[in-house]
């Protein structure tokens, strides 16, 4: 089920709520039990049966973690957790990169039967790094909260089950234990409507009238045409856009649909497209997948512990490993990659001692670095979009103008009547750069609720009506979110 | 993940998005939380309002908007003109397309077509009725279409995004019949409501127009543009007196609508209640209810189900049961009289047209008066000239 779909927000979300909170007033743990049958619907309503798999895996984590959590000797928790992980991984290799790997050993070698016909259960990558990290802390002593049926709706909490945000257990279980949480309260759940009707607008009106300007020019580039200067930069520049907000949207949505069931999820995205360096927009783009890679991944790896040379290597590693860990393709990999790199010189740049200041002086520092970040990250976007090393190449190639520059096609560009349109690539560039996100707008009425300024009340929540009002014509291409595949 | 991501933002934050102090008590807020979520619905409702009434032709992109809008046109002046014409005849696209009302006006046969692109027999139908009862009283009604509608559900809801077609006094006297026959509950349910409480309270109106809304507020140029391009349609297709043609090409090869549906397909219920209506019409007031089908091209013939023309064929058969006279079977014409894969083009109208007529005389049609003798003024306004691929 999506987020985005009259079935959900007209149906699924109203039962859900008025089950929750009917729950609520019967029994304190009952809700609990209400929130789980109602995320097992959801996801269940995609494939059944891999609901199975969803299943199988939350009850054997939950109990290795049991076994972690125990007073056994160290040196059988050490090879308890090496199983656990390698399981858990063995798993997640065979159901998204079998076919990645079998592809390549088939192409390479000629090994082999080449792809296999693999179905993907949506989600896997979310509620495994979950798991996991469940595992890890359970092996530290970090763990506190055992109750099964909170844990399973740690993993299983419809919100964030099948695209994040990456939750972490020690966020989540109090909440589950804290009665607070099943009041009805007018406050959260206005700020969930809020958000999610953010999120739709992000999702319905800015993201997917961003794909078709990508999709045309990056399917072209894909079947063998190399595209001129204006189209190329107008294709990856849609793409920048409609993955940050589809993603971003998606993540308001999520958080807005936890509070809606007194929930606090955390946040996930911080204005990334106004970084002014590439090390800031990894603060601000998928904020719970760096904290996991960096939490789980580069400080087990040794962090900055061991002297530069070793820092850069794990720094590069990471990024590769969170490039792979979007899907089971050289063009994620490529993309982690570059990110890698761009870590790494930026962190040579400043050890080095310079700065832009020096090179532009101190009033064009800021612009010159948002340029320089938003280039190295258009760029890493190509590959992340195109399905073939040779369509990135030619993208890229017509980025840099190796197919001419026609005027024309710029000129053509002004004269769309999208142009003036709700999502026009104009808007939804100066939306991305410059107007507030989602975040602060929420925390702006979270103060003028809370202080019950009447005026501000009644305007926003004209606005917000007719906002969602056009978000929800908006709804009906269907397209799914992008990250539901990773 | 490096050390200057060390202080990631990634958490709970306590001190928002509903983390707070006083968000988590929930003892502030609460009032401020009401007038808004209030205000919010009003704002939602306010929009519904404003995009209801929205000038439609702003909305709807033509020609189909345009070509209801002269159908509408079309029907209030046969009522206001108590239309009684030999002939009238009820059908689809493909009878906008192939049986042309200038041509048969030619022949001395008054006549008044109310074909529209996906008007199925029940839609024909509460044109019939509505026609009926304001007045109109035609000798002879044809119900001419394609075997698509033949096998299609008629569900307005399918085909009229671009337009409603249930109008006037008996609308919601028709929607009530939709609901005792039609087969799919929700559909059900929803002709049921409408008949209750009309299309715009039940919200069916707004969410058949989400589509073109979000066209112009996609693209708010496109309204300007759709309003020029519909009114000069309603114009055109009133004045051809419903003749148009969808493709001008010389020929297809491509198949038409039926390739949708599978070997199984059957009559849905609500076309054989609506044929036994508009017969039921028919003997309650004195006119005879004649079915003509529209052809199909060689190639369409050749290569959809055979199953499908013979379930076509097999109701064919059962009219005759109901008092309606089959004027013909399943039938072909070459692919070059195919202006698209649905539609004939000049050449396959000048055929259709004339084996209407022939088979018309053949079933002893007074033919002799001139439509200019019945003084109805829709009629004449249709022979200002036939315009071919408007």
């Amino acid at each position: 089920m999506l987020f985005h779909t009259h079935l959900f927000i007209f149906s699924f979300l109203p039962v859900a709520l008025a089950a929750f909170f009917i729950a609520a007033k019967v029994n304190k743990r009952l809700p609990i039990f209400v929130l789980i049958a109602a995320s097992l619907i959801f996801y269940a309503y995609w494939m059944p049966e891999v609901t199975l798999l969803l299943l199988g895996s939350i009850v054997f984590n939950y109990l290795a973690g049991l076994f972690l959590q125990s007073d056994r000797p160290k040196s059988v928790r050490r090879l308890a957790i090496i199983a656990a992980i390698t399981i858990d991984l063995g798993l997640l290799a065979y159901f998204k990169y079998a076919n990645f790997f079998m592809g390549t050993l088939h192409s390479l070698t000629g090994l082999g039967p080449g792809p296999l016909d693999i179905i993907l259960p949506i989600g896997i990558s979310f509620y495994t790094f979950t798991q996991i990290a469940y595992l890890v802390d359970s092996y530290k002593g970090e763990v506190k909260e055992r109750s099964f049926s909170s844990y399973v709706l740690f993993v299983t909490f419809f919100p964030h089950l099948i695209a994040g945000p990456v939750l972490h257990h020690k966020e989540m279980m109090p909440q589950f234990a804290d009665p607070n949480t099943y009041r009805f309260n007018w406050l959260r759940i206005t700020l969930g409507v809020l958000l999610f009707a953010i999120g739709l607008w992000k999702k319905v009106v800015f993201a997917d009238t961003m794909a078709p300007w990508a999709n045309e020019t990056f399917n072209a580039a894909d079947a063998g045409v190399i595209p001129e200067f204006y189209t190329a930069w107008g294709g990856s520049l849609a793409y920048t856009l409609q993955i940050y907000f589809d993603f971003s949207g998606y993540s308001d949505m999520a958080v807005g649909l936890g509070l809606m069931f007194g929930i606090v999820l955390p946040i996930n995205f911080d204005s990334p497209y106004r970084s002014l360096s590439i090390v800031d927009f990894w603060r601000r783009w998928h904020m719970t997948l760096s904290r996991f890679l960096r939490d789980y991944l580069y400080i087990p790896l040794g962090g900055n512990r061991n002297g530069d040379l070793a820092r850069y290597r794990n720094l590069f590693l990471t990024m590769l490993l969170g490039g792979l860990w979007h899907g089971a393709s050289w063009l994620f990999v490529v993309w982690g990659a570059l990110h890698g790199l761009y870590l790494i010189i930026a962190h040579l740049w400043g050890q080095a001692g310079l700065s832009l200041q020096r090179f532009v002086g101190k009033t064009a520092a800021p612009f010159a670095g948002w340029a320089l970040t938003m280039l190295a990250v258009i760029i890493a976007w190509v590959f992340f979009r195109a399905t073939t090393i040779g369509g990135a190449g030619d993208m890229l190639g017509g980025m840099a103008g190796t197919n001419g520059a026609d005027p024309a096609v710029f000129m053509s560009f002004l004269a769309d009547p999208r142009l003036w349109g709700v999502g026009s690539p104009i808007i939804v560039m100066l939306a991305a750069v410059l107007l507030p996100n989602s975040m602060w707008i929420v925390k702006q009425a979270e103060r003028v609720l809370t202080d019950n300024r009447r005026m501000a009340i009644l305007g926003g929540g004209l606005v917000a009506g007719f906002a969602t009002f056009a978000g929800l014509i908006f709804i009906g291409a269907q397209n799914e979110f992008l990250y539901f595949q990773f | 993940m490096s050390s200057s991501t060390s202080s990631s933002k990634a958490s709970v934050d306590t001190e928002a998005l509903g983390g707070g102090a006083d968000a988590v008590s929930g003892k502030r807020g609460g009032k401020g939380s009401r007038l808004f979520l209030l205000s919010m619905a009003g704002g939602l409702v306010a929009s519904a309002a404003v995009a209801t009434a929205l000038p439609e032709s702003w909305v709807h992109t033509p020609p189909e908007f345009g070509m209801a809008e002269a159908f509408e046109d079309h029907v209030t002046a046969a009522c206001a003109a108590k239309a009684r014409p030999e002939l009238l005849i009820i059908g689809d696209s493909r009878a906008v397309a192939g049986v042309s009302a200038q041509e048969i006006a030619k022949a001395g046969i008054s006549v008044e077509k109310f074909a529209l692109g996906g008007s199925g027999i029940f839609t024909g139908w509460a044109v019939l009725d509505r026609l009926i009862d304001c007045g109109a009283r035609p000798e002879k009604v044809v119900m001419a279409y394609g075997g698509v509608h033949v096998l299609d559900t008629g569900a307005m809801m399918d085909r009229t995004t671009n337009y409603d077609l249930l109008k006037g006094p008996r609308a919601s006297h028709a929607f009530a019949m939709a609901s005792e026959w039609e087969e799919s509950t929700p559909r059900r349910l929803a002709y049921k409501a409408m008949s209750i409480a009309g299309s715009d309270i039940t919200l069916v109106d707004l969410v058949l127009l989400q589509p073109a809304l979000r066209h112009i507020l996609e693209q708010p140029p496109a309204a300007v543009a759709n309003s020029s391009g519909n009114e000069k349609e309603r114009a055109s297709f009133l004045a051809s007196a419903g003749d148009r043609f969808y493709g001008q090409a010389n020929g297809t090869s491509d198949l038409p609508d039926e390739k949708q549906y599978t070997a199984d397909r059957t009559v849905p219920r609500i076309n054989r209640e609506a044929s036994a209506a508009i017969a039921q019409l028919g003997r309650d007031n004195g006119f005879e209810v004649l079915f003509y089908l529209l052809p199909v091209s060689e190639t369409a013939k050749a290569k959809l189900l055979p199953e499908l023309f013979a379930t076509v064929q097999g109701f064919r058969g059962e009219l005759d049961g109901l008092g309606i006279r089959a004027m013909n079977d399943v039938w072909t014409l070459p692919d070059a009289d195919f202006g698209d894969p649905s539609h004939v083009n000049a050449a396959g109208r000048k055929k259709v047209t004339d084996d209407f007529l022939a088979r018309l005389a053949t079933g002893e049609l007074a033919v002799g008066r001139r439509a200019d003798e019945t003084g109805d003024a829709v009629s004449l306004a249709a022979q200002e000239g036939e315009k071919v691929g408007q």
